[in-house]
């Protein structure tokens, strides 16, 4: 009984607040406005914007990449040994040069030394 | 269920909707009429589909606590001080009668604040049955619950509200 009365006690007064509520509710509105979404490009849109790209790319790495036969023989033609150039051939340049690798020292020294010879005799052409 | 039907329904339930809403919310007014139009679109946009398994009335307001909660979950501040702040719950109504209308005030105003006090399962399962008017089954349809759980938390909720209600101090 005194539970019932409790509650009774409690439904008057959700009574109360649910005709203050229903009193002060705004009416009804059909909702206007659309929630704003992040929308993907259609995949044609970036199928064509990444095959742009990759032919953009290619003609780059083409234009830019291995160098003319004509390019080849105007360097060439420009080759120009200086007269002291042969104070720079020191022995063993070569081994300073690049990094050795174990089991290929020897070898390393005696292309080293081959280039030794071939920058001598060039130098004394030069000289003559 | 095609839209001019859905829409007559959202209309036939919007009063007790906006009640709902304004609980799910701890009676923010504002956070209340945003999450009942959001919940409105997308029951209208068929991103949440009503498949007849329940009554209109019951899929809707699981409707609008997922979106509540959606809310909350978004706004950083809000989930720090999810009912802390307990604005006026509502402008009333202006009665004839001066006294009468400050005793409703009062009321309301007290209610609301010791809902506040409340677990949210506690405060939505109170909400429903006794604002709602629904069964224990019905709201625990609502909140995804067994009817056990339920059950425990409208007791627990119903014997907190009294001590509450019936305490002294500052509500």
């Amino acid at each position: 009984m005194t539970q019932d009365m409790n509650d009774n006690d409690l439904r008057d007064r959700f009574r109360v607040l649910r005709s203050d509520v229903e009193r002060t509710a705004p009416p009804y509105r059909r909702p206007a406005g659309r929630p704003v979404r992040v929308r993907l490009a259609p995949v044609w849109v970036t199928v064509a914007a990444l095959a742009t790209l990759v032919a953009g790319a290619v003609w780059i790495a083409t234009r830019d990449g291995a160098p003319s036969a004509q390019t080849l023989v105007a360097l060439d033609a420009t080759w120009w040994a200086g007269p002291t150039d042969f104070l720079l051939a020191t022995p063993g340049i070569e081994l300073l040069r690049s990094v050795p690798t174990i089991g290929a020292i020897e070898g390393a020294a005696d292309e080293a030394s081959e280039e030794i010879n071939d920058t001598a005799e060039r130098t004394e052409r030069i000289r003559s | 269920m095609h839209r001019p039907d859905l829409e007559a329904e959202l209309e036939r339930h919007h009063r007790a909707a906006y009640g709902w809403a304004l609980s799910c919310c701890g009676w923010d007014r504002a956070q209340a009429d945003d999450v009942l139009q959001t919940s409105y679109l997308k029951v209208l946009e068929g991103r949440a589909t009503f498949g007849g398994r329940s009554a209109f009335r019951t899929w809707l307001f699981g409707v609008i606590r997922r979106t509540a909660l959606e809310y909350r979950r978004r706004s950083a501040i809000r989930r720090l001080l999810p009912l802390q702040v307990v604005r006026g719950p509502m402008e009333l109504h202006v009665s004839t009668d001066p006294a009468a209308a400050l005793e409703q005030r009062e009321t309301t105003r007290r209610l609301t604040a010791v809902l506040a006090r409340l677990p949210g399962r506690q405060r939505e399962l109170l909400h429903l049955v006794f604002y709602e008017n629904m069964s224990i089954s019905q709201a625990a349809e609502v909140l995804g619950v067994g009817v056990g759980t339920a059950r425990t938390h409208y007791e627990r909720g119903k014997r907190r509200l009294r001590e509450l209600l019936g305490g002294r101090g500052e509500l």
